[in-house]
């Protein structure tokens, strides 16, 4: 899978995601045509990100549900480009749609790549290159995740800290550079991660923290040859890893149960 | 249940996690910092609010 071959398939695959990138305006424009109202939350999120804007940082709604880090970081690329360009000067709907477009159309798949080459520790060739892409398109194109990309809802800038925070996680592991400032990375962006979505606490910490305790072992433990499940427990305690790919891996007792399961739900129901 | 693989090898780990508690604790501590900071703004937030 991941040394996918050369083949039309795959050179076809890389004029994709270009493709999609350049309609990703279009759907800006049907979706700001179609519903020039703010829509559903919107009609929250937009008036504290437009207070934010007007530097009335004290203000707050109290019905949001979500820490305020979509308006933080709507403010953070509209001051950017009003310094460049001048405009925008007020913060509209479309405006802020707009903010929540690049980050799909631009932040997410970006370092979503950074993310996909490292966790397949591999090195970016062309051909790879596309499968690689086309997996960051698909994954961007998600269709809950895709439905909010046109409207100003905080799911996408959540999705994007946990990612970071994940690049920031494996560089920290990988033990290259310093790993204080790789740790410290990690501690900003999974901080941030919770400014975005409370909900963000269980990728952030319990996932990626599950994640590290994994590698942790699997860095010096030896491997368990037996399937025994005594002889795994002893094999734990003596640092012996009973840890079988999952393409390898057997399902086989599961079906029983399952079938077990099954057949004695059917006999009681016909008891 | 208890041929698959899948808990043997969550048992396995939760063996081998005992043989050496402190230096995984260790190496999760950021892990454990943005817990705990998650902890204190639900403290000062007074619940967790969610939607």
């Amino acid at each position: 899978m991941s040394s996918a071959p050369e083949s039309n398939l795959s050179r076809a695959a890389r004029y994709a995601v270009p493709f999609a990138l350049l309609l990703i305006p279009v759907w800006r424009t049907k979706v700001n045509a179609e519903v020039p109202e703010p829509y559903l939350d919107e009609v929250f999120h937009i008036p504290q990100a437009q207070a934010y804007w007007a530097h009335q940082w004290t203000h707050w709604d109290p019905k949001l549900t979500t820490p305020p880090g979509l308006y933080l970081w709507s403010y953070a690329l509209c001051a950017i480009l009003l310094a460049l360009r001048g405009s925008p000067t007020k913060l509209d709907t479309e405006a802020l749609r707009t903010t929540n477009v690049a980050t799909t159309g631009i932040f997410l798949p970006w370092r979503l790549q950074t993310l996909s080459d490292a966790v397949h520790k591999v090195r970016n060739t062309r051909p790879l290159g596309a499968w690689l892409s086309h997996t960051v398109l698909n994954i961007c194109l998600f269709p809950p995740l895709f439905f909010f990309s046109g409207l100003y809802y905080t799911d996408i800038l959540a999705l994007l800290a946990v990612v970071e925070a994940y690049n920031w996680d494996l560089k920290r592991a990988s033990g290259d550079g310093y790993t204080f400032f790789s740790t410290l990375g990690f501690l900003v962006f999974g901080l941030a991660a919770l400014v975005c979505r409370q909900t963000n606490i269980f990728w952030v910490s319990v996932f990626l923290g599950g994640l590290q305790v994994v590698r942790k072992i699997r860095k010096s433990a030896k491997v368990c040859k037996s399937s025994d499940i005594s002889a795994i427990v002893k094999g734990g305690l003596q640092n012996e890893i009973y840890d079988p790919l999952v393409s390898e891996a057997s399902l086989q007792g599961m079906l029983k149960f399952t079938h077990k399961l099954i057949a004695s739900g059917l006999s009681n129901a016909y008891v | 249940m208890y041929n698959s693989d899948y808990l043997k090898s969550g048992i396995s780990l939760a063996a081998a996690s005992l043989r050496n508690p402190f230096s995984i604790v260790a190496s999760v501590l950021p892990h454990i910092i943005i817990l705990g900071a998650f902890g204190a703004f639900v403290l000062w937030n007074d619940g967790v609010v969610l939607g």
